[in-house]
């Protein structure tokens, strides 16, 4: 599926490869005018610079890259309500009153009589909250042409990959954050080493892949644009079939894409609460965000934290969370942990989803939570049992932990969650 | 037993012994990146069926145990009602009904909910609907019906969800409903969208429509819902079920300046359009505007409909004529239907009335509904958002100012006036500027209705 986006327009198909037409050097004077214009309507309303970059767009601006830049700088120039009374209480009153005193002059009076403001603060309140009437705010920061450019080219990346359905990448280091977004986002991502050197191949797609490339998935491949510039080293690939053809596009550290924000320590609030809570809980157990994935059957698991006494390394527990469940998904996991014999690992599930405690492994701990995990009960277990045997480090997919035999592995899966 | 199904993210993972010869099964391929064969879950009713046929007996773990289905009535329905019931149950529970605005689609949806007694998924377009939808099904079938989407995430045995949260989130819900339905199902058959109904494995499937799917989306429809099953117009319905109307369309001048700059773009946009025409006699509009959007003239042209649609959403005389309108029906309900938010506003502000749109917030339009329900504002100005399922009975007098999408739209806008009630004869008011393509699409409009 393609669509029309001006950022799909500034891919071109040669010979079965993709050209992303990248934003330069070039393009930053008519950027800076550009941001020049939004700079010139800071405190405006936002439908005022819409009708100035509406002819604009009439003229020779329209190319597919001035809508880019634009889009890039309506975020970063966001807008503001100013009104002399809340705009939701203004309309309540002048419509009310416009039904019984039918004279446009004689009801707007009436209103501002009933509001304390003057007739042209409700005439200018009375739709100061939609979006066309809030004032453009000036960015937080100053805007330069080259990280617009930057942007718009990551905005062009990404339109090629929404309509890609699988993606193979060859990175150094930082593979686990790729890994943990394909997980999340439910895409199925296989994990080899490369033949020549030691780096890790990811193969990631869709469920539907095997179909057709879908805009679910295509969006979540998408995403993992931003997480590759914190490797050392990468290499993209993908097949997309774009509306003027399909081909292959290549992304590599020479591309001009700018570096993402630093990935985010937690994945969700659950997750920083429970550190927050433990930590402050106990000084006896040193809490490790996202450890080294364990080999678990013919896979890898990747728990969020891991637990370890301060005084006894052996001592070691995993704690994974999961969010939304089924009851054949926690069997199908448990009855891996349990082929494998992993008794370090404790489970936390969500009570919301009811899944029936007589089907739990007795001698795999698992943890309700609903909203909150409560850390006494998780120190309760870790205080008072001990695993049948020691954690077993696994592989990270970088190389830099232990490492399993087999060269290929595969994640995300309703198997290995 | 030779085989497993399982669901796996909108898709059926089917694990089997070579003898068992899944491949044969509707929609099934061999995926290596998991070593077994997968099918789009939408396949999930084909593939038992076909199990059923060739006597083979799978394990089945498709679907996930839900809360028992515990719901005490069973709507009443009008004769056809239950004759659009019936159609759609001898074509085997797959196929879209098609009925006006204001006859009661929601009931049939309902009574098919209660006799199959199943978990379903009622999926509707917007957030208002999605009010509308959980408090007429749980009024109708008298229990808590869930509801997903706008910041609810209440999954239940019966549950209403938005598209949009469908299509984010059919990947772990298409396994929890036997029954899906789709309000406005002509929004579906040719975009993102369809990815929701591929996802979900729901064997029995409900279109509903006030306005039948066009012929690019049905053949896609058909696979993912079925066909049109039942369908009856407003014309059949208007003066019986549904309120009579009286359609009255309002010629009027545009000014001089008007017609200059729409004239201007006019042969700006035709001047490319008759080009694209002469190459491609037979393509379709959404076809002229991707070839447009490559050229620079292309981008010209398209700028040039927009300025000429932008002329005639709200041309001067049709501003004063509205002016006139609601004077006379001063003790009406009256609502006012515009082709963008902006000309709304504009009526707003000009009229002081209150403008629905999908930016004013869901608390306050609920206010203001009721506020015009009873009677204390006189009038709404609404773009797109009154077009579709809006209930707001009170209404008998409707001035469609300008439209932006043709017959389908106008069909809905019309069946909005026409929800019955006791002694109700709706006025439906058209503006139209002369000479300009205001009259052409005013014809083509009405004949939408017969």
């Amino acid at each position: 599926m393609a669509s029309s986006s001006p950022a799909l327009a500034r891919c071109r198909v040669r010979d079965g490869i993709v050209l992303p037409q990248w934003f330069t050097e070039r393009d930053h004077p008519w950027i800076r005018d550009l941001i020049e214009t939004y700079t010139t309507f800071v405190g405006a309303p936002r439908q005022v610079l819409d009708e100035r970059l509406a002819r604009s767009s009439d003229g020779p601006c329209s190319t597919p890259g001035w809508r880019i830049a634009a889009h890039v700088l309506d975020k970063l120039f966001q807008s503001e309500i100013v009104s002399a009374a809340e705009p939701r209480v203004v309309r309540a009153v002048v419509f009310r009153t416009s039904a019984t005193r039918p004279p446009r002059e004689e009801a707007l009076a009436r209103a501002a009589e009933e509001l304390g403001i003057s007739i042209e603060s409700v005439e200018s309140s009375m739709l100061a909250d939609l979006p066309g009437e809030r004032r453009i705010r000036p960015p937080d920061e100053p805007v330069h042409a080259s990280t617009v450019a930057l942007r718009c080219n990551l905005a062009i990346a990404q339109a090629a990959l929404k309509h890609s359905s699988h993606v193979a990448i060859t990175l150094e280091g930082h593979a686990r954050a790729v890994v943990r977004h394909a997980k999340l986002r439910g895409l199925i991502c296989t994990v080899s080493r490369s033949s020549k050197d030691d780096r890790v191949v990811l193969e990631v797609s869709g469920p539907l892949a095997l179909f057709r490339s879908t805009a679910l998935y295509g969006r979540h491949l998408a995403e993992l644009v931003p997480i590759l510039s914190w490797a050392r080293s990468f290499r993209l690939e993908a097949q997309c079939e774009l509306r003027h053809g399909a081909g292959r596009l290549t992304l590599g550290p020479a591309d001009p894409i700018p570096p993402s924000q630093s990935p985010r320590l937690y994945d969700s609030l659950l997750e920083q609460r429970f550190a927050r809570d433990f930590t402050r809980a106990t000084r006896d157990w040193e809490l490790v965000r996202e450890p080294e994935p364990v080999a678990v059957d013919d896979t890898l698991i990747f728990p969020d934290f891991a637990m370890t006494h301060t005084r006894n390394a052996k001592r070691r527990w995993l704690l994974e969370i999961a969010g939304f469940w089924t009851t054949g998904y926690i069997e199908q996991k448990l009855r891996r942990l349990r082929a494998c014999g992993l008794t370090n690992l404790i489970l936390c599930v969500d009570s919301s989803r009811d899944c029936g405690q007589s089907r739990l492994l007795p001698n795999c701990p698992v943890i309700r939570f609903r909203k909150r995990i409560d850390v006494t009960e998780v120190l309760a277990v870790i205080e008072t049992q001990r695993p049948e045997f020691e954690s077993r480090p696994g592989p990270t997919p970088d190389g830099t932990a232990n490492r399993v035999p087999s060269s290929r592995r595969t994640f995300g899966t309703e198997h290995d969650g | 037993m030779d085989l497993r199904i399982e669901f796996d993210r909108g898709t059926l993972l089917c694990f089997a012994t070579p003898a068992a010869s899944p491949h044969r099964l509707p929609g099934m391929r061999w995926d290596a990146r998991v070593d077994c064969y997968r099918a789009p879950a939408r396949y999930y009713g084909p593939i038992l069926e076909q199990l059923q046929a060739e006597g083979i007996v799978a394990d089945d773990a498709v679907r996930v145990a839900v809360p028992p289905f515990r719901f005490s009535s069973t709507p009443a329905l009008r004769p056809y009602q239950a004759a659009a019931l019936d159609a759609w149950r001898l074509a085997r529970g797959r196929g879209i009904v098609s009925l006006p605005t204001g006859s009661g689609k929601t009931y049939v949806a309902a009574a098919a909910i209660a006799e199959y007694r199943r978990g379903a998924l009622c999926l509707v377009p917007t957030k208002i609907l999605l009010d509308q939808w959980h408090g007429m099904l749980s009024r109708l079938l008298g229990g808590t019906v869930g509801r997903y989407g706008d910041g609810s995430h209440d999954v239940l045995p019966v549950t209403v969800a938005t598209f949009e949260s469908a299509w984010r989130q059919m990947h772990q819900l298409g396994n929890r409903f036997d029954l899906l339905i789709v309000d406005e199902v002509h929004h579906f058959g040719s975009g993102l969208r369809d990815e929701a109904l591929e996802m979900s494995a729901a064997r029995w499937r409900m279109g509903l429509t006030a306005t039948p799917p066009d012929c690019d989306a049905e053949s896609a429809l058909i696979e993912l819902i079925g066909p049109v099953v039942f369908k009856l117009s407003i014309a059949d319905l208007a003066g019986g079920y549904l309120s009579g109307f009286e359609l009255i369309e309002l010629r009027s001048e545009l000014t001089q300046e008007e017609r200059e700059e729409y004239e201007v773009a006019r042969r700006t946009f035709a001047g490319v359009s008759d080009h694209f025409r002469s190459l491609a006699p037979e393509a379709s509009w959404s076809d002229f505007m991707r070839w447009a959007a490559r050229t620079p003239q292309g981008r010209d042209a398209i700028a040039a409909w927009h300025r000429a649609r932008r002329v005639l959403s709200l041309t001067d005389a049709k501003n004063r004529m509205l002016g006139s309108l609601l004077d006379r029906h001063r003790g009406s309900r009256v609502l006012v239907f515009t082709a963008d938010k902006q000309s709304s506003y504009r009526i707003s502000l000009a009229h002081l009335i209150m403008p629905i749109t999908a930016d004013i917030k869901r608390r306050e339009r609920d206010d203001m509904l009721s506020a015009f329900q009873q009677g204390t504002i006189r009038a709404l100005v609404s773009a797109r958002v009154l077009n579709e399922g809006f209930d707001v009975p009170a209404a008998d007098v409707g001035i469609i100012v300008s439209g932006s999408l043709g017959e389908r739209e106008h069909t809905q806008r019309v069946g909005r006036l026409l929800r019955p009630a006791p002694g109700k004869s709706a006025v439906i008011y058209e503006l139209v500027s002369e000479g300009t393509s205001d009259v052409p699409q005013a014809r083509r409009k009405r004949r939408g209705l017969e």
